[in-house]
């Protein structure tokens, strides 16, 4: 067993983590993404147990996190009395899209939330009152939360279906581009500097973990590349949601935007490498 | 000893694996200011209430010592209506139950009796669920309590989020975040009556900041307030109405439905986009006018009418008017206007329902009720759907006297119209008087009545400082 390779990786991995913590615990030393860091405990662990345990319970696991980030947008967007229903409908498309994941049906995953989720919440928000004014603010508030905390983050655990490996370099490569992006420049600002200045790691890593994800070198080398752009594009994109959900950057708390915060670089970079992999590679 | 047997007890075991996990996972509890509890071992714990959640977020903020000993006030006749419940937060919270229902039970004793046996107690001031994120009037036992044990503090705390995830009206609860903000201690200082006013202060502050960093959509604008002008033909209620626009104008957009549909922002007149009801109406109204008899005059005003309250309606929707004037209200028009009709069988029983019914609140009449025999009209209305009419949320009634009324109608030199005579106007006006008085005691409408001897100035001085005073807490039908 230690020569598998995903067991010393996860064993790495897992030190890597636990020196993070142990640092913030025992030392003064405080870092600036603290809640960062435990968003990655979150993956580590869908991973850990995806390659170890069972495959079905890491994605499971995975819609937690979906609920936890739908959760979260739902408390912040101003809903009606009589979106109930909708919102209702909503939290059940967790469960249904994350069981056409289970059972590997492709073909009904990918209309899942689009078609299926989309117009059930759409009538469910007409059936809780009569009040007419605020019908397309309600569905369209409703219904982005879902397809980018849900559908979106649906593809990493079908990307991990494919191969944990692949989700796993997905993880890696979005970390080194917020890293990046933390580094160069003033924080949520876009620069062209910050997002290309990531690629040639990206580049790497994506070619080094080619190997045990079963990726070819040149589309391992064309996803490493294509990754920070899609982060740069999802984090600005949700920096402007964050503003107008109110959601205080300084001062992220659970429950007011630090869910949201912490996944906002997944939600391009899922589906468009989910998409490569499947169109290209299966 | 005593110690070690709270800590295993079942119910403490239940809180602590089952409750909080639960709140914790399901809804997502965030707490503020936890270090409020620092060093204090009895208190009485105050909340906002729109919800069944707060009882238990409020006892998931406790520090875990004080679960055991912490009692909220609850209303018995609420939740013995179902014996499960009743029993399970019997065992969990154990409560101070009170009964709102008999009066002959102090439920403050209760709470005196558990504050002296040190225990601490949690009370929802505003004494029942308001409507959802609305914080009520606070009730003053709250100050009587803090004043007779001035030694136990107040914790004042704010929940947001509760009205959302589990509303009075919901139905079902949801996974929403629910944010628990705990402010300062307070110590009993003043008069109770006082004390209270500075908690409530406290927890709207508290609010204050979680709400107004809450995201918003556009605000609808309320509906228009619709002021009535009413009067017999002659009685100078254009010449009211016109004036009172005009002035209201100066703050407010105003819309003024007379013979023709005005408004007025600035104290100006502006011109409007033409509503298609209105021209409409407009030759349906000279039409009538011109009628030569009652009989011929009745079909055409009555379509006046109706169109006229439609149009009600349709100002509000596309000129988004403060304000709607109207020159004589359709409905209590129509109502009053039964008396030139059939004067036997028109009172008082008659008029209210009349209103009722044109109104659209008649879900008491029933199909066979004697109404419909008398004023077979009214079936015939309620049939064609059109019995939604707008009841005005205040009424001004320009009483005078029909002999003048004629005068000033014979002076105009216009062509005088069938029941324009000094009779007929007579009968008008009291059927109006007996209208208004019904609006004014039994749907409880402001009405304001005039006698028009003042002169116009004073008249439409009195008239607007009427409007203000009525509409200071927003139109009636909110």
């Amino acid at each position: 067993m230690p020569n598998d390779p995903s067991t010393v990786i996860i064993v790495i991995a897992f030190l890597a983590l636990a020196a993070v913590a142990l640092l913030r615990r025992f030392t003064a030393l405080r870092f600036p993404m603290d809640s960062y860091v435990a968003s990655l405990w979150v993956y580590f662990l869908v991973f850990a147990v995806a390659e170890l345990r069972s495959l079905n319970l890491a994605i499971w696991i995975l819609a937690g996190l979906c609920f936890a980030a739908l959760r979260e947008y739902f408390s912040l967007v101003d809903i009606r009395l009589q979106d109930r229903w909708s919102l209702w409908g909503a939290y059940l498309a967790i469960p249904f899209m994350t069981y056409l994941i289970q059972i590997d049906w492709y073909g009904m995953f990918i209309i899942s939330i689009p078609v299926y989720a989309f117009l059930v919440t759409a009538f469910l928000a007409t059936i809780g009152g009569g009040e007419r004014e605020g019908t397309v603010f309600s569905i369209g508030a409703i219904y982005f939360g879902l397809f980018l905390f849900v559908y979106c983050i649906g593809h990493l655990g079908y990307l991990a279906h494919y191969s944990t490996w692949l989700a796993c370099l997905l993880v890696i490569n979005v970390v080194v581009c917020d890293v990046a992006a933390y580094l160069f420049g003033i924080r949520r600002k876009f620069t062209w500097r910050k997002t290309l200045a990531a690629i040639p790691f990206t580049v790497v890593i994506a070619w080094l973990l080619s190997g045990p994800a079963g990726l070819p070198a040149l589309h391992a080398g064309i996803l490493g590349a294509l990754i920070p752009p899609l982060v740069a594009a999802s984090r600005r994109t949700i920096a402007f949601v964050e503003t107008d959900l109110r959601i205080d950057s300084e001062h992220l708390q659970p429950g007011k935007g630090l869910i949201i915060d912490n996944m906002k670089s997944y939600l391009y970079a899922a589906p468009v490498m989910f998409h490569y992999v499947h169109y290209f590679l299966t | 000893m005593k110690r070690a047997a709270a800590v295993f007890s079942p119910r403490l075991l239940l809180h602590r694996l089952v409750l909080r996990p639960l709140l914790r996972v399901f809804f997502g509890v965030s707490v503020d200011g936890r270090e409020n509890f620092d060093g204090l071992e009895h208190y009485i714990l105050i909340a906002n209430h729109n919800s069944h959640l707060d009882v238990l977020l409020l006892n998931y903020i406790l520090p875990g010592r004080d679960i055991l000993r912490t009692h909220v006030v609850a209303a018995r006749e609420y939740f013995s209506r179902w014996r499960v419940l009743f029993h399970s937060v019997d065992y969990l919270f154990s409560p101070i139950w009170i009964d709102r229902v008999s009066k002959d039970s102090d439920p403050m004793q209760a709470m005196r009796e558990r504050l002296a046996a040190g225990d601490n107690i949690i009370i929802f001031p505003e004494g029942t669920r308001g409507a959802p994120g609305e914080i009520r009037a606070f009730h003053s036992g709250v100050g009587r309590l803090a004043g007779e044990f001035p030694d136990i503090p107040i914790i004042p705390v704010f929940l947001h989020g509760p009205e959302r995830a589990f509303p009075k009206s919901g139905g079902f609860p949801l996974p929403i975040w629910n944010s628990v903000t705990i402010g300062p201690p307070q110590h009993f200082a003043g008069s109770s009556a006082a004390f209270v006013a500075t908690l409530e202060t406290l927890i709207r502050e508290l609010s204050g900041s979680a709400v107004a960093s809450r995201h918003r959509r556009a605000q609808v604008k309320a509906p228009p307030a619709l002021v009535a002008v009413m009067g017999v033909d002659g009685s100078g209620k254009s010449t009211l109405s016109h004036s009172i626009a005009r002035q209201l104008s100066a703050a407010h957009e105003v819309c003024l439905v007379t013979d023709g549909l005005e408004f007025y922002t600035g104290g100006l007149q502006k011109d409007i986009r033409p509503l298609l009801a209105e021209t409409v109406r407009q030759h349906i109204g000279t039409y009538a006018k011109h009628a030569s008899s009652l009989k011929h005059y009745k079909v055409p005003k009555l379509a006046e009418l109706l169109l006229r309250d439609y149009l009600l309606g349709e100002a509000g929707r596309w000129y988004k008017p403060d304000f709607v004037i109207q020159d004589g209200s359709p409905l209590l028009n129509l109502v009053g206007w039964s008396i030139l009709y059939r004067e036997a069988a028109f009172n008082r029983e008659v008029c209210l329902k009349a209103l009722k019914l044109l109104s659209g609140q008649d879900a008491s009449i029933r199909r066979g009720d004697p109404i419909f025999q008398d004023f077979p009209e009214l079936l015939a209305l309620k049939r064609l759907k059109h019995a939604g009419m707008f009841l005005p949320d205040a009424v001004i009634m320009l009483d005078v006297n029909p002999q003048v009324c004629c005068q000033r109608i014979a002076a105009r030199g216009e062509r005088v119209q069938p029941h324009e005579t000094a009779e007929k106007l007579g009968k008008m006006r009291n059927g109006y008087l007996r209208v208004c008085e019904v609006v004014r005691e039994d749907l409880g409408i402001p009405v304001l009545t005039l006698t028009g001897d003042q002169g116009m100035d004073e008249v439409s001085r009195l008239a607007l400082g009427f409007i203000n005073t009525s509409m200071a807490e927003g139109p009636a039908h909110d």
